[in-house]
């Protein structure tokens, strides 16, 4: 029985004592003056309290018992029957209280797993709790919320609007199908119109021309004529007498025109002097005329060439509208009529006065690489450097050709150049005197293309025309 | 062969303690245990000759203070227990690419006569690998008579 005594009590004497931490083991922590295990939670501790990382001893019925053993200083055979009886009882309630501690430990064992599982359910409820807060937060924002039905509702009146906008857009794309139908057939009338008006315009202007030099001799100089008719009669030579009169200073041009003139001045003289004035042609043949009229038409179709390229024979039509600039009129007709690689550099200086008699110049330049219309630094008329000039008398005779050309006919556009009063300025293909200054070959392979027109049209062939295209 | 597996569940990173099980369409992975949040720190160096020692050294490396636990502000780690723990919630310190709980801590600070399992042990428990340290280590197995 004392050794049972002795084995209860041993604990308590055996029991650390201590004032700090540090006066206990690295395993135990001070607690109540005595070492007792550390730990972290409940599950750590056998009496399943942890407190401020310290196991905290219970007063359970061992100590109890050991307390009132301890406390029994005197011991006596009348109390022996009683304390076996007693501690039979409490080994009894020992033993029950330790399967109660083991049922429970069981059971915090379980409880504590399923709370790790719950833990980790619950961090994830959490995070979506925020995350749906959060979304609540944006959506419950009363201002924001009209901030969205102000956008709702605009969005609803520009679709409205839109809505409209489609409508007049229909509309307004019949009214041009209906101006484009109007326009195609007043594009036709123009050109049958314009047709007359050339037939009628050349047929007056033949007219005048014939009416004009009907019946006139050509001058010739007294001089020349005597001087080659005294030496006809004399029987010298032509050559003897163009050496004189190289040595008086005549040139041989002149003077192979004069002797010509001479020999037709002698021949109808002879002709009435026999009585034979009939056989005379009633008009003299003037060279001059065709010779300018060749020119400016070569003049026209060069910068239709440029202008309309390669797409000969593709009619394209178009409507510029009256708020369309210059530039635009230029653009349009050169874009309108195509665009050729046989022609590659060139720049045309076109000038016009505008409709409030402003003098406007512009020029277009084609490189290799781009093309633009820009303002002439001073009028063609003070400058005679570029490709081609011309001048038109009106804008309305500037903006009249510029869509001729942007037709793409050629038939159009030397026919509405014809009818129009385009003025030729010097230039580096058209010259003074109606020469080029330059090879204007690169432009045969072009211009050949309206050779049959030529032939038609102006009464002279394409190798008169372009006498340098000839190989 | 048990290990640890990350999971990201809403941005967290949670750890969990998985072992593979074989079926019959092959081995697959199955969590063992929970093991809590996971919550990154950097050391780069420890020092001490004894397994304890540097564990001591590898969290006051950390910014923890030892008191009855070593605590860091709302961390607290129990070298007795092996418990991990942030604001009294279980949790796991990955440190170094290794992860700092209970069993990591147990395992590293139980002696071992293996330099293999003492180096494996070390990564394990991510403490910064270094030649002194390891070498002081392994002097100690061969004191213990590994």
């Amino acid at each position: 029985m004392r050794y049972l005594v002795l084995l209860l009590i041993l604990p308590l004497v055996f029991a650390q004592a201590c004032i700090e931490d540090t006066d206990c083991s690295d395993e135990t922590g001070c607690y109540n003056g005595t070492c007792e295990p550390l730990c972290m939670d409940d599950s750590d501790c056998e009496s399943a309290t942890c407190d401020n990382y310290v196991c905290v001893p219970e007063t359970n019925l061992t100590i109890d018992t050991e307390i009132n053993l301890t406390s029994n200083t005197t011991l006596n055979n009348s109390n022996t029957s009683n304390i076996t009886n007693n501690f039979s009882e409490t080994r009894e309630l020992e033993n029950n209280f330790s399967i109660t501690v083991n049922n429970i430990q069981t059971e915090i064992e379980m409880l504590t797993s399923n709370t790790e599982g719950l833990e980790a359910r619950l961090d994830t409820i959490e995070s979506k709790l925020t995350t749906m807060d959060s979304k609540l937060s944006s959506i419950d924002n009363e201002a924001e919320l009209q901030a969205l039905q102000t956008k709702v509702e605009e969005a609803l009146s520009n679709i409205a609007a839109l809505r409209t906008n489609v409508e007049t857009t229909q509309t307004d794309i019949e009214s041009v199908q209906v101006g484009l139908e109007t326009t195609a057939d007043t594009t036709s009338l123009t050109r049958i119109l314009s047709i007359i008006a050339i037939i009628i315009t050349l047929s007056l202007g033949i007219s005048l021309y014939i009416f004009h030099h009907n019946g006139r001799e050509e001058e010739l100089d007294p001089e020349i004529v005597n001087y080659i008719t005294g030496h006809i009669k004399q029987g010298n030579n032509y050559d003897k007498i163009k050496e004189h009169l190289l040595k008086a200073g005549w040139t041989k041009d002149q003077i192979d025109e004069a002797y010509k003139k001479v020999k037709t001045h002698n021949y109808h003289k002879y002709l009435k002097d026999n009585g034979r004035g009939h056989e005379v042609p009633s008009k003299a043949i003037n060279h001059k005329k065709p010779v300018i009229i060749a020119s400016a038409s070569f003049l026209i179709i060069m910068i239709i060439i440029m202008f309309m390229g390669s797409t000969t024979g593709q009619a394209v039509y178009y409507t510029l509208d009256s708020s369309s600039t210059v530039s635009d009129y230029i653009l349009a007709a050169y874009e309108g009529s195509g665009f050729t690689e046989m022609v590659s550099i060139y720049d045309v200086c076109i000038q016009f006065p505008t409709y409030t008699g402003e003098q406007v110049s512009k020029r277009f330049i084609r490189t290799e690489t781009s093309y633009g219309v820009y303002d002439a630094a001073t009028h063609c008329w003070e400058r005679d450097t570029d490709s081609f000039s011309v001048m038109f008398e009106s804008q309305e005779d500037f903006e009249t050709m510029m869509e001729a050309i942007a037709t793409g006919s050629p038939s159009t556009m030397a026919s509405v150049a014809n009818i129009l009063n385009i003025i030729v300025l010097p230039s580096d293909y058209v010259a003074p005197g109606f020469y080029a200054r330059k090879d204007y070959t690169k432009f045969c392979t072009s211009a050949y293309q309206f050779h049959s027109w030529i032939s038609s049209n102006l009464g002279i062939t394409y190798e008169e025309l372009f006498p340098d295209c000839i190989e | 062969m048990t290990f640890i597996r990350e999971k990201k569940i809403n941005g967290k990173q949670y750890a969990y303690l998985v072992k593979t099980v074989y079926t019959k369409r092959g081995p697959r992975q199955k969590v063992a245990k929970y093991l809590g949040k996971i919550h990154e720190m950097q050391c780069q160096k420890v020092e001490g000759h004894t397994p304890k020692k540097v564990m001591e050294s590898l969290l006051a490396n950390l910014g923890f203070t030892k008191n009855r636990v070593w605590t860091k502000k709302e961390y607290s780690v129990s070298l007795v227990t092996g418990k991990v723990c942030y604001k009294n919630k279980k949790c796991v310190l990955k440190i170094n690419h290794g992860y700092l709980w209970g069993s990591s801590i147990k395992q590293f600070l139980l002696p071992t006569r293996d330099p293999k399992e003492l180096a494996e042990n070390m990564l394990r428990v991510g403490i910064p690998f270094n030649e002194e340290t390891y070498f002081h280590l392994v002097k100690n197995i061969e004191h213990l008579g590994g």
